[in-house]
């Protein structure tokens, strides 16, 4: 795996994190020691702006802010926007503000890109150890892998997992329309619209109070549909 | 009877509050409204009146009269607020994009790349 050579940009959109945002940050520096990469976190329209302060750590660390709250799926393009016309990395890499995704994962995601030439890369909770996944939050996320396999034609055993890693091509083809958590589905949806290559790789997600009580309801997947259906009939 | 009385008092309350408070610059609209409250409120009082409309425009149900163009009105903009509103959003969604990659600013540099007398970027 070409580590230090490999430009690696990582897009962390950030709502009311403030602190945990900063532990986030501190935790990917020290596990991403030999690689090259630039931090681009997306304030996605805070009640408390992150304060530039805070991300005063040892790497490169870029911060946009959306002046309103528009959503996850708004604060990644945004950050693909400004990643593929300022940055230029080779990879990009989606991950959530409130560490859940452990960055130790990252190096077997970037080598199965490389090695196997593929276009996205989706992490997938099912396959590492999946004792520690809330039952409901299982059955609900099965429930969403046969949606978006009837909806997509796609097999993914993880809908929802926000822990990816892309080319800058691949980035650059994709246009997310949708704002909030549906990006997640519509992200497959561009995975058969461009035929994109793509494998899953195993990922841990660490579940706690934090990340529960900050992460996705069941009742969001009520929305998810929603905001799926009204962008089917009204948008192009 | 006194539910009818019920009625065109309640559609003619309406009636003067849109009068009072409806933009006068909305004239058409305004009107339409109106007239639309009125006629409601004489077909309240006069049932009778509202039959003999509907037996001539060749619909037995009075109500059908009333009730379909009523939905079909409905539908019709339910789906086109839903638009605007999508339309709307996207607008929204490509300003505040606009302003947050111009604005956007780099806040920390890796060691390797500060200059070491003023710890900044090179």
């Amino acid at each position: 795996m070409q580590t230090g050579s490999t430009h690696i940009c990582l897009i962390i959109p950030a709502f009311n994190e403030g602190l945990r945002l900063r532990r986030t940050l501190a935790d990917g520096i020290a596990k991403l020691a030999g690689f090259r990469y630039t931090f681009v976190v997306v304030d996605d329209g805070s009640l408390t702006p992150i304060d530039p302060k805070i991300l005063d750590l040892p790497a490169d660390i870029h911060l946009l802010r959306h002046l309103g709250n528009l959503g996850q799926g708004a604060a990644l393009q945004t950050g693909f926007d400004y990643a593929c016309e300022k940055l230029h990395p080779d990879l990009i890499v989606t991950l959530d503000a409130d560490g859940q995704h452990d960055l130790a994962d990252l190096p077997r995601m970037i080598q199965k890109v490389q090695d196997e030439n593929l276009d996205i890369v989706f992490g997938n909770r099912f396959a590492a150890e999946s004792g520690t996944i809330p039952f409901g939050r299982k059955l609900l996320l099965k429930a969403a892998n046969l949606f978006e396999h009837v909806l997509t034609g796609t097999r993914f055993s993880d809908a929802h997992n926000g822990y990816r890693v892309l080319t800058r091509a691949t980035a650059e083809r994709i246009r997310l329309k949708q704002n909030r958590m549906a990006h997640a589905t519509e992200f497959k949806q561009w995975v058969r619209k461009l035929s994109l290559s793509y494998a899953e790789v195993p990922v841990t997600i660490r579940y706690t109070t934090e990340t529960l009580q900050k992460g996705q309801r069941s009742s969001g997947s009520f929305k998810i549909l929603k905001d799926l259906i009204q962008n089917y009939f009204f948008l192009d | 009877m006194i539910f009818s009385y019920i009625l065109s008092g309640f559609l003619l309350t309406i009636l003067a509050v849109d009068w009072i408070f409806l933009p006068r610059s909305a004239r058409k609209s305004r009107n339409v409204l109106i007239a639309v409250l009125a006629m409601g409120a004489i077909f309240a009082l006069k049932p009778g009146a509202f039959k003999s409309i509907a037996a001539t425009a060749g619909v037995s149900d009075p109500f059908d009269l009333v009730f379909l163009p009523v939905l079909a009105i409905l539908v019709r903009e339910f789906f086109v607020s839903r638009l605007r509103y999508v339309q709307q959003e996207q607008r929204y969604t490509e300003l505040i994009r606009s302003l947050a990659l111009r604005d956007a600013r780099q806040v920390a540099v890796a060691p390797s790349l500060r200059n070491p007398k003023t710890g900044s970027a090179e």
